[in-house]
């Protein structure tokens, strides 16, 4: 049954000439101001130090085409912790569900991923690192949007590079 | 330069035929004339004596010697000129008949054979009702093309034996020049040409060459012979990049260069190429590298290191060659270095893709070397995507590539490539042997068969997503992987370019070969659902490596050399299963059809390690 309407839709696709069709387009601008409220939101609740963070647009087409999401990518100490030793998942569920974040229990032993107003967030608990490492953060964090920004960032090359967003983070 | 089909019509073997015979009165002619020039001779011999007369007689029977040798050729042109125009006349009637008659079933037929559908015509409707439809359009329309440039490469031989036949019977005829030998060849002064560099040697070759060299001669011939170092398998990956980069960054100054000479902007060059010399080749040259610099800086935007985010992984050019494949360009970007990492895979993406068409930039190699160094932080895992092949496109307005899709000699010429790039991986790794994984995705997964069962190449793991067929390979045996090797394949039930394999369509001799999927083939199967169906057909096709995939989530634990772990993380799969049927039709009785025990399986993008 899937298979049939998979190809009567190629079928009127193909007829309107329109292959990736976004429902409800978001600009370039809502699509990075979803995703760094999404992320200040985050930094806040955790009471977190961003170490550092940017924010660019990845494509969700074939061979890179529109449309895109916005992704935000930063770095977390957690509060009062240890900066030479690892964090536990669980103290960053702890801090998280009781400020309204939909944190699965059901967890990996490094990561979790969730979702806040629509957006996608994963969180990525650095583990243990070895005597000749040294420790940048106890956390890695990104933000994606859903792929609603229809604007080609290829043409100003938005889609190959990232802008620093640790000012607005760390605000 | 290939014969074309207006150069056949144009033709005119009849008038061959009809020189033949001209030949004939000709070298009847050269015979009577002859026969008068003997009777003269003799005629000399007998009533004139004396110095003079010898003399005429040495003038007149060299005279006749040469009469004798062209009665000779122009006695054995002639039937080699009947034969020929008879044949070639054959042949173009035939071509002629067979064009005539794809044109009037609604083809277009290109002046090199190809044959494709004529826009808004019957078969063009038919072909856009379905993607099925349109495949079996394009399969037909493969098969017209190969019977097509069959025929034209029968003409074009028959015309070159006929030329060498006509060559070889009057030979003797011209008096060619003596060819000089090749001490008379004035000698050039001794200069580098780089002719040391073991250029067609296997990898071990080149790599035992290089690492016999001191630093400072490396450096010399990265500096000096970068085009020479980039593509050759057995250098470093390291190395190879930095050649890579170097040609690379010429390529992308090229048209400020011009522009300088010229006194104008660059954009001004970019605008009007061919006014300042830029169009053609150097234009393409530019174009790739610009698809791959925005490639490497995207891999460098996203690529995670998961231990440290201060230290991403090194972005490395392994192989550019921005002009092959009639610029569709070649090359291959590593994340992270795989003659370092624990675990390398690399990636053969399949139909429409190409490093012009952008594919480098589409995110999935980033999306699978952050998703393996998650699934495993502590062994890291390089990513090799490879855009080393010519890969088929699907558009309707067949080109030779769109032929592609339903044949499989793009893939077995793009096996034949792949598999020394992989093999020589092996090679320049450094300390305890990599664990490799080769990912084949759509008509990649087509190559990578072909490259595993046909041309040697070795992996630990391979990795089939959406694939249309295993072409050579019969079953996960034909893989030649070691004893603890898997076969794994994906295969979305929803994605219709894993349903072109022989057990679906039920035409014998069409396709691209045995769907891996299937109960019995020896693979491994894991979930490759797409979350939800989208809007367009082809996302089925191409969600293989969306990040939180179930499909994704897998390959990372594979490549990450935990494949033992699917089942764990419950991502095994049933395999597709053929209902029953009797070796003949039965009047009556419905043909088997597959069955897909994953058409039930619900999916969702909240995997991750």
């Amino acid at each position: 049954m899937r298979i049939r309407y998979a190809a009567l839709l190629a079928a009127l696709l193909t007829l309107v000439g329109c292959s990736d069709v976004v429902v409800n387009p978001l600009s370039p601008e809502e699509t990075r101001r979803q995703v760094v409220d999404v992320s200040r939101q985050l930094v806040s609740d955790l009471g977190g130090e961003v170490t550092d963070a940017q924010f660019g647009y990845d494509s969700c087409g074939v061979n890179g085409t529109p449309p895109f999401q916005g992704h935000a990518s930063f770095g977390l100490w957690m509060p009062g912790a240890d900066r030479t030793r690892e964090v536990t998942a669980e103290s960053v569920v702890t801090r998280l569900r009781p400020r309204g974040w939909d944190v699965d229990p059901n967890f990996h032993t490094h990561a979790m991923a969730f979702k806040r107003d629509g957006l996608k967030v994963k969180v990525w608990v650095i583990p243990p690192l070895r005597p000749d490492e040294s420790r940048t953060s106890h956390l890695s964090v990104d933000v994606y949007s859903e792929c609603r920004d229809t604007f080609d960032h290829r043409t100003d090359r938005t889609a190959f590079t990232a802008t620093d967003i640790k000012a607005e983070l760390a605000r | 330069m290939p014969v074309t089909i207006p150069q056949v019509k144009a033709s005119r073997p009849e008038a061959l035929t009809e020189a033949a015979g001209e030949l004939g009165q000709k070298a009847s002619g050269l015979a009577s004339q002859m026969d008068t020039q003997r009777a003269t001779i003799t005629g000399l011999r007998t009533q004139w004596h004396g110095t003079a007369s010898d003399a005429a007689v040495a003038k007149a029977e060299p005279t006749l010697a040469r009469m004798q040798q062209i009665h000779d050729a122009l006695t054995r042109a002639q039937p080699v000129l009947r034969d020929g125009g008879g044949r070639l006349g054959q042949t173009r009637a035939g071509l002629i008949g067979a064009v005539d008659q794809l044109q009037s079933q609604g083809w277009q037929v290109s002046p090199d054979g190809t044959v494709s559908v004529k826009p808004g015509g019957p078969l063009d409707q038919f072909a856009r009702t379905s993607p099925v439809a349109a495949i079996q359009i394009l399969q037909l329309a493969a098969a017209n093309s190969v019977g097509l440039k069959m025929r034209l490469a029968e003409f074009d031989t028959t015309d070159r034996e006929l030329d060498q036949n006509l060559r070889s019977a009057v030979a003797g005829l011209d008096g060619a020049p003596r060819k000089s030998g090749i001490g008379d060849l004035p000698q050039a002064p001794p200069y580098d040409t780089g002719a040391e560099i073991p250029e067609g040697k296997s990898a071990e070759e080149v790599n035992k060459w290089w690492q016999s060299l001191p630093q400072d001669k490396k450096d010399y011939y990265l500096q000096h012979w970068p085009d020479k170092l980039g593509n050759l398998n057995g250098i470093p990956v390291a190395d190879r990049s930095a050649a890579n980069k170097t040609i690379l960054q010429r390529d992308l100054d090229r048209p400020a260069e011009v522009a300088a000479a010229h006194g104008v902007t660059k954009e001004e060059v970019l605008a009007h190429p061919e006014k300042y010399g830029m169009a053609g080749q150097m234009m393409t040259r530019y174009n790739n590298a610009v698809k791959v610099r925005d490639a490497m800086d995207k891999d460098a935007k996203d690529a995670k290191n998961p231990r440290d985010r201060t230290k991403p992984p090194e972005i490395l050019l392994m192989k550019y060659d921005p002009e092959a494949f009639d610029g569709e360009g070649a090359a291959a970007i590593t994340i992270g270095n795989p003659d370092k990492a624990a675990n390398t895979t690399v990636m053969v993406s399949g139909l429409t893709t190409s490093v012009a068409a952008g594919t480098l930039s589409d995110g999935t190699g980033v999306n699978v070397y952050n998703e393996a160094n998650v699934a495993d932080p502590n062994n890291p895992t390089a990513v090799v995507q490879w855009m080393g092949y010519n890969a088929p496109d699907i558009d309707l307005d067949l080109d030779t590539n769109a032929i592609g899709v339903s044949e499989p000699f793009m893939a077995r010429a793009g096996a034949q490539l792949l598999a020394p790039d992989v093999n020589g991986l092996a090679v320049t790794h450094e300390g305890n042997p990599a664990h490799t994984t080769v990912i084949g995705h759509s008509y990649g997964s087509t190559t990578v068969a072909d490259a595993a069962a046909g041309y040697g190449m070795r992996a630990d793991d391979i990795v089939l997503v959406g694939c249309p067929g295993t072409d050579l390979a019969q079953s996960a045996a034909d893989f030649h992987l070691p004893p603890d090797g898997h076969l794994f394949v994906g295969s979305a039930s929803t994605d219709f370019v894993t349903g072109l394999g022989r057990e679906h369509m039920n035409i014998p001799g069409v396709g691209l070969g045995a769907d891996p999927s299937m109960d019995g083939y020896g693979s491994t199967r894991f979930h490759a659902e797409v979350a939800k169906i989208g809007i367009n057909p082809l996302d089925e096709h191409t969600s293989y490596f969306v990040d939180g995939s179930e499909s994704l989530f897998s390959i990372a634990d594979i490549v990450s050399g935990h494949g033992d772990q699917l089942q764990q993380h419950g991502m095994t799969a049933d395999h597709r299963v053929k209902t029953p049927s009797l070796p003949f039709p039965v009047p009556g009785m419905p043909p088997p059809v597959v069955i897909d025990p994953e058409l039930v399986h619900p999916s969702n993008n909240e995997h991750h390690h």
